[in-house]
């Protein structure tokens, strides 16, 4: 099993999944970014992938509940949005700067939240989503229940993105940057030290881990990313309003988590694409929306508690095992 | 004050009430430096809370724990194991998702340095950091015959594996002291035979051992120095010879508990 990850061909057979998953996938994208509206389905894919995958390092890695993604979704969005209208910045630092804010309000929330587990929680991030929802639902500033209109597109060196096909490539840039982020975090000392927070939290403090910061870094990471994914979000449709940032909007960020499979690398994107390919085929029943939201989270509980990633997981190791049962059996024979 | 300097942990007076119940009532006792020394006591006696004081999970009511010459009595648990007092638990807490070798790396935690930038940019410095953490955490594994189990899942380990593993999680930590909370519980006579051969490896490398432990026969075997507390109180104190013939905690054991 010596690991070769210096060639080329090394990286490749070592990699195998990934490189194949990764063909497929980018046949997949120019495929869908021959017509309008499929690109838009892929932007909203990526931008659904950011925040989902926010919420994975959050819930999946630390074990921290959070049904109030909506909130930093909406500070993301409403703040890029003010920003690059009224105050003249360029759009493609407003997000980041919406970002950023989203993440102050992550760190704000996470203090209480860090000293709360499971249905307190819960509670807790419902109510801030809620809280968020009423501020942008009442407030003059933010438009109101009428939302706010014509907002900038981004500009990157005088480049408008101004096309779902254009645009498809400054998310995917920012999806593939926030899968590596995480895929580094996770196998890091700051990664480990979430999972122990998630596991055992009192043996995490006993080997020296402060359980409450990394509980706070967590929240501000998963803050940080909804509130990119909601700015790129507002860039993309060019109107926000207050019906956008619902409690539905947080439960599909979790449904979508559930569903792709928690604590995994590609989970969120399978969930994310998922998800997003059944609302759209199914957008007459729109009013069932939450129902279908609900069957799915059960179907997740009771038949697949790690999620399509770990159906997957599951699949291969049986086949793996019929294989390896075959094969002892012709050498018996 | 050049003799405190050779005391690694000193208990002094230290008392904890819950409501009405004194669960620790003024015990004062000094480990030296480089000792292997054993906490017993009958069931209920308070061993568990009185570890818990010095590991920082409880705050005492009253007094000191002085660990090499540092108060720290009060202090949270993360911060207590960051400045050297590893621990294990009666109940085996492991990390039971990850790896063998995750749950060491874990250990290394408050020896390594890598911030949230540095691990998401994976800096020179967090990769040297990463393969120094890997490396010694293999070195600990072979040292307590692990090394053949680095990529197990820990939940996958029997039980005496799993106990050895929770003693690997500590040594990541370079500690000064290492708390073992009854390391031989639910082990047969083998594997507590090995238990004392580690100890014995542990102390060797210059870590100060405090052990809580029922079984009697490893306390007298393996330990320097032992306190005895029952209902809260210290009884004893002295040699594991000096406690065998002290009438007072053969009285607490009712003779039966001390046939070594």
């Amino acid at each position: 099993m010596e690991k070769n990850q210096n060639t080329l061909s090394g990286f490749f057979r070592n990699n195998r999944a990934t490189v194949i998953g990764v063909l497929i996938l980018a046949c997949a994208a120019a495929y869908m970014l021959q017509t309008r509206y499929l690109s838009m389905v892929l932007d909203f894919i990526c931008i659904y992938t950011i925040a989902v995958t926010g919420l994975d390092l959050l819930f999946g890695y630390t074990g921290q509940v959070s049904f109030g993604q909506a909130g930093f979704y909406a500070i993301g969005a409403y703040t890029s949005a003010l920003l690059s209208k009224n105050m003249g910045i360029p759009a493609i630092v407003t997000i980041f700067l919406g970002a950023i804010l989203a993440m102050i309000f992550g760190i704000i929330v996470a203090f209480p939240a860090s000293r709360l587990v499971k249905h307190f929680l819960s509670l807790l991030t419902i109510a801030f989503g809620q809280m968020v929802y009423t501020f942008v639902n009442s407030n003059s500033m933010t438009g109101g229940p009428s939302g706010i209109g014509s907002i900038p597109k981004i500009s990157i060196f005088g480049f408008t993105l101004s096309g779902y096909q254009r645009y498809f490539w400054l998310v995917l840039v920012l999806v593939i940057a926030t899968i590596i982020m995480k895929n580094n975090i996770i196998n890091s000392r700051i990664g480990r030290a979430f999972i122990a927070v998630r596991e055992n939290p009192a043996a995490a403090a006993g080997m020296g881990i402060n359980v409450a910061k990394y509980k706070i870094m967590a929240f501000a990471i998963s803050a940080f990313l909804a509130g990119l994914a909601g700015a790129l979000y507002t860039h993309l449709v060019g109107f926000i309003s207050p019906d956008t940032f619902t409690k539905d909007q947080s439960n599909m960020f979790m449904t979508m988590l559930l569903f792709g499979g928690i604590a995994t690398i590609v989970g969120p994107m399978i969930g994310a694409t998922a998800i997003l390919a059944m609302q759209e085929l199914l957008q007459q029943f729109a009013a069932y929306q939450t129902l279908i939201y609900a069957v799915l989270i059960l179907i997740v509980l009771f038949l697949l508690p790690n999620g399509t990633v770990g159906l997957y997981t599951n699949v291969r190791a049986a086949i793996a095992k019929r294989f390896r049962k075959a094969r002892e059996g012709d050498e018996h024979v | 004050m050049s003799e405190k300097k050779d005391i690694m942990l000193e208990v002094q007076d230290l008392t904890i009430r819950f409501g009405g119940l004194v669960a620790v009532n003024s015990v004062n006792f000094q480990i030296p430096k480089g000792a292997i020394f054993g906490l017993i006591g009958p069931n209920g006696a308070g061993k568990p809370t009185l570890f818990n004081m010095v590991g920082g999970v409880y705050k005492p009511t009253s007094g000191k724990v002085i660990f090499d010459g540092e108060e720290i009595q009060g202090r949270p648990a993360y911060w207590v194991a960051a400045r050297g007092i590893a621990r294990t638990y009666q109940n085996i807490n492991l990390f039971k998702s990850m790896t063998v070798l995750e749950n060491v790396m874990v250990g290394c935690h408050s020896r390594t340095s890598s911030g949230l930038a540095a691990s998401i940019f994976r800096t020179g410095k967090q990769r040297k950091e990463e393969m120094a953490v890997r490396e010694k955490c293999r070195e600990i594994l072979e040292f307590m015959d692990l090394g053949d189990k680095v990529d197990y899942r820990a939940s996958n380990l029997s039980y005496g594996e799993q106990r050895r593993l929770e003693i690997s999680r500590a040594l990541a930590a370079d500690p000064k002291l290492l708390l073992l909370d009854e390391p031989a519980a639910g082990m047969n006579g083998a594997e507590k035979e090995e238990l004392q051969q580690t100890v014995r490896k542990i102390a060797d490398r210059g870590i100060t051992v405090l052990l809580v432990e029922h079984d009697m026969k490893l306390v007298m075997n393996v330990t320097h120095q032992i306190c005895v507390i029952s209902f809260g109180k210290r009884i004893g104190y002295g040699t594991p010879d000096e406690i065998q013939k002290d009438p007072v905690v053969v009285e607490a054991y009712l003779g039966g508990g001390l046939d070594v």
